[in-house]
């Protein structure tokens, strides 16, 4: 169904310029930010991308003199991701494309396309946040344990063995020393995450690479006060506790990104490794980008409507792998 | 020599009279009695804005798979919500932060807000977060895999 964009009427006669490109904007910084906690564009090359993985493989075991070596098995999973087709045509009228004294009619219409850069961000905050969204992923997929993507327990049991699984009960936001509380109960629930055999599963290294919080705007001034501030009140339950201290997460030499994002709305927060073996969230690529552009030296339609189009079409998915990597406050 | 013959016990000991440990006391928190957890089957109503929502640290799923393996495949089969042991003071706190949160759908966006929390303005979209979850207590024998109460 035509839906033209619409041009007023001083587009048309005369305007100066200078704001043609008010709502040009970059998502250079978006992208890069993304790529620290979002596996991005994972090659497919079918309908539905079959994912598999094994568990952790048996830990040495003492070997009594005069037995039978023992053995143990290991099992496998595995999961699907579905590709999705996206697409969006911006229609207009060639005497408008003609008329526009801004020149940049064309420009902006094409901006739908530099609006691709933000799918696999709003599919990763449409599966972070567990949004239905029926112009996005028609639904969240689980995680391949079977769990949701924050979840207290897998399959019965503690999920990576350990009591809360990857979901943090806050403390509040209320001040920096609750959120610093947090962040310490995260970084130690990471070190406390076992593999399938009960081991210890990150090592060292993993946690020195740092995290990427991801929270709501409204809570900056508090965010910048337990990360970025370098001296402030311990606690503010007590006269003694309100003397100043140095900041224990700058002292922990943690290095912490910080994402404030108005996709988050409430006091929930998310604290991602950057060191993951594995993101908890990915996409995948069916078919790249593709714009197409019609006109009337090579199209019908162009030629018995006189509306141009510009057109974009992608082929691809997001999809859940094991979120170790990732903890929820909340 | 083998590995047991390695250890030579000389003598065996045993809970004895006078023995200081048998008087130290057991701390309640290890006593069954002392955390009486209850079941609970939690989760998302169907037709709720967001599919699963997580308060006071516990998520309440639409849905969960369970896992098995047969001949080599994994095989995923759905049950609605999670069965969950909690005890009474982290219900308590559940049906605190439940009670503090709304949810706002507003064009693409549905968004949960917490009342009271900097920046929120009151809004006639606003929806109780309670309203989109269920938290049933699961009685002894009762069916845990019926479908999701409306």
């Amino acid at each position: 169904m035509p839906n033209p964009v619409i041009t007023s009427s001083q587009l048309v006669t005369f305007v100066k310029t200078a704001f043609w490109d008010m709502y040009q904007i970059s998502y250079d910084a978006m992208r890069a930010r993304l790529g620290l906690v979002m596996e991005l564009a994972i090659p497919s090359d079918r309908r539905t991308e079959n994912y598999g993985y094994f568990e952790s493989a048996p830990y040495p075991k003492r070997w009594a003199q005069g037995e039978t070596i023992s053995s143990k098995n290991f099992k496998s999973n595995s999961f699907s991701v579905t590709n999705y087709t996206w697409g969006r045509r911006v229609e207009w009228d060639k005497s408008d494309r003609l008329d526009d004294q801004t020149k940049s009619l064309l420009q902006r219409s094409r901006d739908a396309g530099a609006h691709w850069a933000t799918l696999e961000e709003r599919q990763f905050f449409q599966i972070l946040l567990s949004t239905v969204d029926q112009d996005l992923l028609p639904a969240i997929p689980l995680a391949p344990d079977g769990a949701a993507l924050f979840a207290t327990t897998a399959g019965g049991a503690a999920r990576f063995g350990v009591t809360g699984g990857n979901i943090v009960t806050t403390s509040g936001v209320a001040s920096a020393a609750a959120i610093r509380t947090d962040i310490m109960t995260a970084m130690s629930r990471f070190r406390r995450f076992q593999d399938t055999e009960g081991q210890p599963l990150w090592d060292d290294a993993v946690m020195e690479q740092g995290v990427t919080i991801m929270f709501n705007p409204a809570n900056l001034e508090v965010f910048n006060g337990a990360f970025l501030q370098r001296v402030n009140a311990q606690a503010i339950t007590t006269a003694t506790s309100n003397a100043g201290v140095t900041n224990l997460v700058q002292d922990s030499n943690i290095p912490v990104r910080l994402w404030p994002t108005q996709r988050i709305t409430d006091n929930t927060w998310y604290i991602a490794l950057h060191g993951s073996q594995k993101k908890a969230i990915f996409s995948q690529t069916r078919e790249p980008l593709q714009e197409y552009y019609a006109v009337s030296e090579n199209s019908d339609s162009v030629r018995d409507t006189r509306t141009e189009y510009v057109q974009w079409e992608s082929r691809g998915s997001a999809g859940v792998a094991v979120p170790y990597g990732l903890i929820q406050v909340a | 020599m083998t590995d047991q013959e390695a250890t030579v016990v000389v003598e065996k000991p045993v809970r004895a009279k006078g023995d200081v440990m048998a008087s130290v006391p057991r701390p309640k928190e290890v006593s069954p009695e002392y955390v009486k957890t209850k079941k609970y089957r939690i989760g998302t109503k169907e037709g709720s804005p967001r599919q699963n929502y997580t308060v006071a640290g516990i998520c309440f799923p639409l849905y969960i798979e369970r896992l098995e393996e047969q001949g080599g495949e994994t095989v995923r089969s759905r049950e609605y919500g999670v069965v969950i042991d909690i005890t009474d003071p982290e219900v308590e706190a559940i049906k605190k932060a439940v009670s503090r949160r709304v949810v706002r759908e507003e064009g693409a966006r549905r968004d949960i807000h917490e009342i009271g929390s900097v920046g929120y303005q009151p809004n006639p979209n606003d929806v109780p977060m309670a309203d989109f979850l269920y938290m049933v207590p699961v009685e002894e024998g009762q069916s845990i895999l019926q479908g999701p109460p409306q």
